[in-house]
């Protein structure tokens, strides 16, 4: 009976010092990406992240100089030694790899879009349109400013770029994926209805412009000597708490075409007004293009005073009071009653 | 209930109320004529400031006693090359941000070739391991500050001193083509109650030809109302402020 007992308790000590090896270690616990903001990874960007790294001037990364692969095995060894040596294959591994194991040299796309967005990114626009954006033709010829991307075209010995906001941002070639921005304070005057398009005023790629998605815009000028550069990630980069990127355009006004021909010729400070004033543009509340920009051209003879009257005036013949506007706006907006910045009468011409 | 339905009503209502108490303006500087020519004004930063010339007297002798140096003198004195100074001034660039390095400004058999970029290139080719497109299209990031942001940080620090401390209500740039400037939502008296002044100006002397020009001009501005202020019109409700620039000789330019 005693050698039973004896048994049984030698059996539960070997499990508890067993178990003691096999207890999941922080990294190993964490089924999440790698946590930038875990105390102990606060460190110097540059502890870990190489720039650029050996891959990304090759034709697997980028084809410039940039942080296109994961950090080596040193920047976890420090502190995850063990993890390395734990579990079959270990968990720590898996971060970075696609087959852990001692062949598994594969790596996961990097960055990996399936992971939340540990950092926001800070661009002061009101300091690049002071330098980049500020210029035009010395003929005066530049009225547009929606012309090739200046950093990103390849023959250039003919052909004299001026920058301008389009250095950043040109007509998107694709299609992107678009919603409707959500109305808060507003009232909603009738269901949504499916949208109507007239044939060629379809939405498509044209009508949106792009922005930046990597560093090949920034380093242009910031990868050596202009402040915040290269090694400086902080200079552009602060943790925030994780959120989903989404590559989703949101708009008031969805049925607006930057390429519309009226509007290719007009600069891109006569609507983006808000911009222009703005330090960062990812804090401004309202409209980036009040509405004030479109009643410059759009004025009282247009369709956007009719349909403001057949919302506003019951003495209008047409008075609908649930009427959708539809000349700007898809039903998701246009269902709603009319904002107070919209019944400025003096904003209109 | 009735109380949630009261709050909406009370907010939605003093939104619209506020709303209604801002006016726009649009500030027109299409039409100002210097030695008889049209001034080119595109994409210059205008700023709005409570009250109007009198409120603001000593912002305004601080405009008068600003003094700029010209962008030829500052590059002189930062040593550019000539042809780095021609090629700035060709199509009137305060920065070689402005446009984009053409192949032939890296060819030392040019005449125009100029000397800080190839200096930049050659950097490039070693920093980017002999990648030439890289090499020329990042050729910015190779060039020394004071040769890039210099010009700038220089007017920044000239614009901090200008205004003293006081902040701008709200800053905006002028568009090509049709050279006006907006300030929009501006809190604006109703009426029968007097308009709200303002004060626009441009604060930091623009360049044109030898002298340097600030317009610094007052406005009223109405609640509910879209009020344009035609510089070229304003009479005694702008000061223009013209100083000589110190002339720093250069060179003669090639031709583009």
């Amino acid at each position: 009976m005693k050698n039973r007992y004896r048994i049984i308790l030698l059996g539960l000590a070997a499990m508890v010092f067993a178990g003691g090896f096999l207890t999941d270690s922080s990294a190993q616990k964490m089924s999440r990406p790698f946590q930038h903001g875990t105390s102990a990874h606060k460190k110097d960007c540059n502890s870990c992240h190489n720039v650029p790294t050996a891959n990304s001037a090759t034709a697997k990364g980028y084809g410039y100089p940039d942080v296109a692969d994961y950090p080596g095995h040193r920047s976890c060894t420090g502190c995850h030694t063990r993890d390395f040596f734990t579990g079959n294959p270990p968990a720590i591994c898996g971060g970075c790899h696609i087959n852990p194991g001692p062949r598994g040299v594969a790596r996961l796309s990097f960055p990996n879009v399936r992971h939340a967005h540990q950092f926001s990114t800070i661009f002061p626009h009101n300091v690049h349109q002071n330098l980049i954006a500020s210029n035009e033709r010395g003929d005066g010829t530049a009225a547009a400013h929606f012309i090739n991307a200046a950093f990103l075209s390849g023959d250039e010995t003919k052909k004299l770029v001026i920058n301008s906001c389009q250095s950043c941002h040109s007509n998107m070639t694709k299609a992107p994926g678009f919603s409707a921005r959500k109305i808060r304070d507003l009232t909603a005057l009738s269901d949504p209805v499916t949208d109507v398009f007239a044939a060629g005023e379809e939405i498509k790629a044209a009508f949106f412009k792009d922005s930046p998605s990597g560093h090949r815009s920034c380093f242009t000028c910031h990868y050596q000597n202009q402040k915040p550069n290269r090694n400086d990630c902080a200079g552009c980069h602060s943790l925030t708490s994780a959120y989903t990127a989404t590559n989703t355009v949101k708009r008031y006004s969805l049925r607006f075409s930057h390429d519309s021909k009226n509007h290719t010729t007009i600069d891109c400070v006569n609507c983006h007004i808000r911009i222009v004033q703005n330090a960062d543009v990812s804090k401004m509340k309202d409209a980036d293009v009040p509405v004030f920009a479109c009643v410059s051209c759009h004025n009282h003879s247009d369709e956007l005073t009719e349909e403001l009257n057949k919302r506003g005036e019951k003495g209008e013949a047409n008075y609908q009071p649930a009427f959708q506007c539809v000349k700007c706006h898809s039903s998701a907006v246009g269902r709603f009653e009319t904002p107070p910045s919209h019944k400025i009468p003096g904003y209109r011409k | 209930m009735i109380l949630i339905a009261l709050a909406v009503f009370v907010v939605t209502t003093a939104t619209a109320v506020a709303q209604q108490n801002r006016g726009a303006l649009e500030v027109n500087v299409k039409n100002i004529q210097i030695d008889g020519k049209r001034a080119m004004l595109p994409r210059k930063r205008f700023y709005l400031f409570p009250g109007g010339l009198k409120d603001n007297a000593a912002l305004l002798e601080r405009i008068r006693g600003a003094e700029i140096t010209s962008r030829n003198c500052y590059y002189k004195g930062m040593q550019a090359s000539n042809q780095y100074i021609c090629w700035l001034q060709n199509e009137n660039c305060e920065s070689p941000y402005c446009r984009t390095v053409e192949a032939r400004y890296l060819d030392p058999a040019d005449k125009q070739s100029v000397p800080e970029f190839l200096t930049s290139y050659k950097k490039g080719l070693t920093l980017f391991k002999n990648n030439t497109d890289i090499a020329r299209q990042w050729i910015i990031t190779n060039m020394p500050d004071n040769l890039v942001n210099g010009y700038y940080l220089q007017q920044q620090k000239l614009l901090g001193g200008v205004l003293g401390g006081i902040l701008p209500m709200q800053s905006s740039m002028t568009d090509t083509g049709s050279y006006r400037v907006y300030f929009i939502d501006n809190p604006a008296a109703v009426p029968p109650a007097s308009k709200t002044k303002y004060l626009i100006s441009n604060i930091l002397p623009i360049e044109i030809g030898d002298k340097s020009y600030v317009w610094t001009c007052e406005k009223d501005i109405e609640a509910g109302k879209r009020v344009t202020l035609d510089v070229s019109k304003a009479g005694k409700n702008c000061e223009v402020t013209v100083r000589n620039l110190r002339v720093c000789e250069t060179l003669p330019c090639e031709q583009k």
